[in-house]
């Protein structure tokens, strides 16, 4: 299975330009896709999932022309939106039978299996006959990842699925997720990036619609071996100086006061102590570059 | 003093910020305006002839009906003056502020009331305006005075709207269901209807506590100008004075004052300014979640390893399109029938049916055999006004539910054609009402019995209802399905149905009764118990057939114009519709066969256009002689 993305572009009537000729291919497994919010994750999340068409460019899902052949996209597909809601009065256990009549799944004796199947893991089993109105944000999110995995997708979308979920959930949600196999593709969209280090061979930053990096997470943790410095400061003007003569990527608050990351090839001095860069440090420089490239010197 | 001001000036810019109170102007000022302007439209211009239409009395009896029919209306504004906080979840950040209760319920109240006096004086510019209509019938419009305006408005609207709007922000406030409010204006709606239907039937001849207990004042205006000849209606005020007729008209609107005073007092005092207090449910269903979920927590804890989920087969073939098919109709249907307000609806059309069909056997007040053509017209005829209600509300609902709900993510993203699901919509809507039009027959039969008579034709009954009447509702599910289509917003599409289905009337009433141009209108017809409805048939075959082609049509662009996806401006989606044009070809060379065939025409013209061969007859009879 293969996501070829070429040259996607999207602006919006209202001016906002979602997606600037972007590309990319995602092939088998995880794939982890990050950004700021409004970054146009979104926007490419719904593009692939055949819900809205790009002004330019073409996506390609093994030989499948995604934006023309939207129906047979939709069969082997998974999508998990961002937000959504529910019916009133209807119960997790009809809205999950209806889903899946809905995606072919004929065999009643299959359905049934499936489903039963998908509500232990979401662990919705003992719920499942209350209305999905009454569920609560991280009910209604298992059940919104339930019906995603109805069908055994090959082409799973999810996008921000975690939020939500408690630390306990989160974990059985990204097991659930790795142990989907290696036989099809998950994209997964999220601002965590801990949950990309946790699951992904493979990500890519976005930002401004605009595609900033794309690899697998440890060689780009490799490559910033070294390179990161970290500082505690103690007032806000410190912190000011510094900004404008090193090039800072983060500040972290730890116990009140400012914990100052910063990239360079060699130690800036005074006070710096190197730290192990981890995939917070690739995101956040990243986004600093980009930054940087577009304020006019 | 301060604060009140300040929500009362919030609640009045955000009204007239909202297009919905321009709305209610202008829906008043056409009314009242068609009243002076069309002698055929209104009630003064259709009795007797000589009663000015600009005139005191003519005035003080629209602003009535105006009160009467404007209830949902007003319930609209008042009711929603608190409850908006409510939907909004403002409340929490509004109670935490410190805020008197005065000046929130009393701004809130205010507002709303300049609101909807503002709305209502559509009344008074409409007829004003009307007067000056060159084609309109100049020897029924008096000289126009401000007071002959101004008058009737204040001491019937004003009055009606302090304590009408009075009682619906009292249930409002109180209950913080919009439902309920809607259901207490329908509910207020319709036993005043049955009501005054009983009073009349009854024959009375008391004329002072019938009026002075008429909410609405239709039985009170009736009581004080019984005995008054033409130039008194022309020239007297109803006048709050003691003398006028016992001062039925002064205690009467004393009597709601006082009623609108007391439930504005009983919010004032029941009305409780405290989050908790006003959220004592969600409250106690927090809790109830909270509870729950601890017993999950204590639950087994499960293994954070992931099982395999099982492999299945997924078909895709024409048995699944129908299996998709009946799957989504089941589930529109069931949240039809999961809906409060649909079963409030069928209360009031069984007793609507009920009472009509009590009197089915009465004809100019003798009583015969309430036979079934008799009957099947009593309970249709009630039931007709739901029966549009439903396929208007519902058509909407479902169209709009994915968006309402937010569930358009998971549901467009499925594996279904858009006429699946377009469909399974139509069907849901189409199945309530063949179903309420079982109701409809078997109250008739139900009627029927309770009268003793016991021969029912049930064949008649079918035919009626299930050949007559049931494609003129489904050729109104259609429409209402392909407006709610093309417009960008539910109550848009609400309004401009709204707007044909009270056009169409007054259309015909000023002259363009050609039914082939009227939107779902069959040529009048008549049944007979001796030859059944003999000539109509083909008229009503032909007019049937043409409607159901026409909502075909329509019903086929709007499985063009679906909506799907994130994108659904009209733009978007008409440009997905014009690639899907051509299809449509063979379809438009049928329709375009039916419409040319000139035999529906001749049958469907207007009576008047038929009196034309109706005249020559006899003049060629009597040129062969």
């Amino acid at each position: 299975m293969a996501l070829t993305i070429t040259g996607l572009s999207k602006t919006y009537p209202n001016g906002v330009k979602a997606l600037k000729n972007l590309s990319l291919s995602i092939g088998n497994g995880m794939f982890g896709l990050v950004g700021p919010n409004g970054a146009g994750k979104s926007s490419l999340m719904r593009t692939v999932a055949t819900l809205q068409d790009p002004d330019s460019g073409s996506i390609d899902l093994d030989g499948i022309d995604v934006l023309r052949k939207k129906d047979e996209v939709r069969r082997i597909l998974g999508y998990l939106p961002q937000e959504f809601g529910v019916y009133p009065k209807i119960s997790a256990l009809d809205m999950l039978r209806h889903i899946a009549v809905m995606k072919g799944i004929t065999s009643s004796s299959e359905r049934k299996e499936t489903i039963d199947a998908l509500l232990q893991q979401t662990n919705l089993w003992d719920v499942r006959k209350k209305a999905l109105s009454t569920f609560s944000g991280g009910m209604k999110q298992r059940f919104g990842i339930a019906q995603a995995l109805l069908g055994n997708p090959r082409l799973i979308i999810v996008d921000e699925p975690t939020a939500g979920l408690d630390p306990a959930e989160r974990n059985r949600f990204l097991n659930l997720l790795s142990s989907l196999g290696s036989d099809r593709t998950v994209i997964l969209s999220t601002h965590i990036v801990d949950d990309v280090r946790q699951l992904c061979p493979r990500m890519a930053i976005i930002a401004q619609g605009e595609l900033l990096l794309e690899g697998a997470p440890a060689d780009t943790l490799a490559a910033l071996k070294g390179k990161i410095w970290s500082k505690v400061v103690a007032t806000d003007d410190e912190l000011r100086t510094l900004e404008t003569e090193v090039h800072v990527i983060s500040t972290h608050l730890v116990g009140g006061q400012h914990e100052v990351r910063v990239y360079a090839d060699a130690s800036p001095g005074n006070g710096f102590a190197p730290v192990d860069s981890d995939l917070e440090d690739v995101y956040f420089l990243n986004l600093s570059q980009q930054v940087k490239q577009q304020r006019p010197n | 003093m301060a604060l009140f001001w300040e929500f009362f000036t919030f609640e009045l810019t955000y009204r007239f910020k909202s297009l919905s109170t321009y709305m209610y102007f202008l829906l008043w000022l056409a009314f009242s305006f068609l009243c002076v302007a069309s002698e055929s439209f209104g009630p003064i211009g259709n009795s007797n002839g000589k009663v000015l239409l600009n005139s005191p009395y003519a005035n003080t009896f629209n602003d009535f009906g105006a009160a009467l029919f404007g209830i949902i209306v007003i319930a609209a504004i008042f009711g929603t003056a608190i409850l908006r906080d409510f939907q909004r979840d403002t409340y929490q950040i509004l109670f935490t502020q410190p805020i008197s209760k005065f000046s929130y319920l009393g701004g809130r109240w205010a507002g709303s009331f300049v609101t909807t006096v503002f709305a209502f004086s559509g009344m008074m510019l409409g007829t004003f305006i009307g007067t000056f209509a060159p084609w309109a019938d100049h020897a029924r419009i008096g000289p126009n005075h401000l007071w002959a305006y101004l008058q009737p408005f204040l001491s019937v609207l004003v009055v009606q709207i302090f304590f009408i709007g009075s009682a619906f922000f009292v249930v409002s406030a109180l209950t913080r269901k919009i439902f309920v409010v809607y259901l207490q204006g329908v509910a207020l709606f319709m036993f005043y209807v049955i009501g005054i239907t009983v009073f009349f039937a009854t024959r009375s001849l008391e004329h002072f506590w019938s009026g002075i207990f008429d909410p609405v004042g239709l039985v009170l205006l009736n009581d004080v100008t019984r005995y008054w000849t033409v130039i008194e209606k022309n020239r007297l005020f109803v006048t709050w004075s003691p003398t006028l007729v016992n001062g039925v008209f002064l205690y009467n609107r004393l009597f709601w004052l006082g009623l609108g005073v007391l439930s504005l007092v009983s919010v004032w005092t029941l009305f409780p300014m405290s989050v908790e207090a006003l959220t004592a449910r969600s409250q106690g269903r927090r809790a109830a979640r909270a509870k729950e979920q601890e017993l999950a927590e204590a639950a087994p804890v499960r293994s954070v390893v992931a099982a395999h989920l099982p492999r299945v087969r997924q078909v895709f073939s024409p048995g699944t399109t129908f299996a998709q098919y009946l799957s989504l109709s089941r589930l529109r249907l069931r949240s039809i029938f999961r809906d409060v307000v649909f079963w409030a609806i069928v209360v009031l059309l069984l007793a609507f049916g009920i009472n009509n069909g009590y009197f089915a056997g009465r004809i100019a007040g003798i009583d015969v055999w309430p036979v079934t053509y008799l009957m099947v017209q009593a309970v249709e005829g009630s039931a007709l006004l739901f029966l549009f209600i439903i396929a208007g509300l519902y058509a909407a609902e479902l169209l709009w539910r994915e968006r309402d709900t937010h569930f358009d993510g998971i549901h467009d993203a499925l594996p279904m054609g858009e006429s699946i699901d377009w469909l399974s919509r139509l069907t849901a809507v189409a199945v309530v009402e063949v179903v309420l039009l079982a109701f409809a027959m078997l109250i008739g039969i139900v009627m029927q019995t309770a009268a003793g008579y016991h021969h029912y034709e049930i064949t008649q009954y079918l035919k009626e209802l299930y050949v007559v009447t049931f494609p003129q509702v489904l050729t109104f599910i259609f429409l209402a399905l392909f407006v709610q289509t093309v417009v960008s917003n539910k109550f848009a599409g609400y309004g401009i149905l709204i707007g044909i289905f009270v056009l169409m009337p007054i259309l015909y009433g000023f002259g363009w009764e050609n039914t082939l141009y009227l939107v779902g209108q069959i040529p009048t017809y008549t049944y007979s118990d001796m030859n059944g409805y003999g000539h109509f048939v083909p008229a009503l075959f032909w007019s049937i057939t043409y409607w159901l082609a026409i909502s075909a049509v329509l019903g086929v662009v709007s499985i063009a114009f679906s909506r799907r996806g994130a994108e659904d401006s009209l733009r978007a989606r008409s440009r997905l519709a014009l690639r899907l044009a051509p299809r449509l070809a063979p379809i438009a060379i049928v329709f375009a066969v039916i419409a040319r065939r000139r035999r529906i025409l001749v049958l469907l013209q207007h009576p008047r256009a038929q009196r034309v061969p109706q005249l020559q007859g006899p003049t060629r009879y009597s040129s062969r002689l």
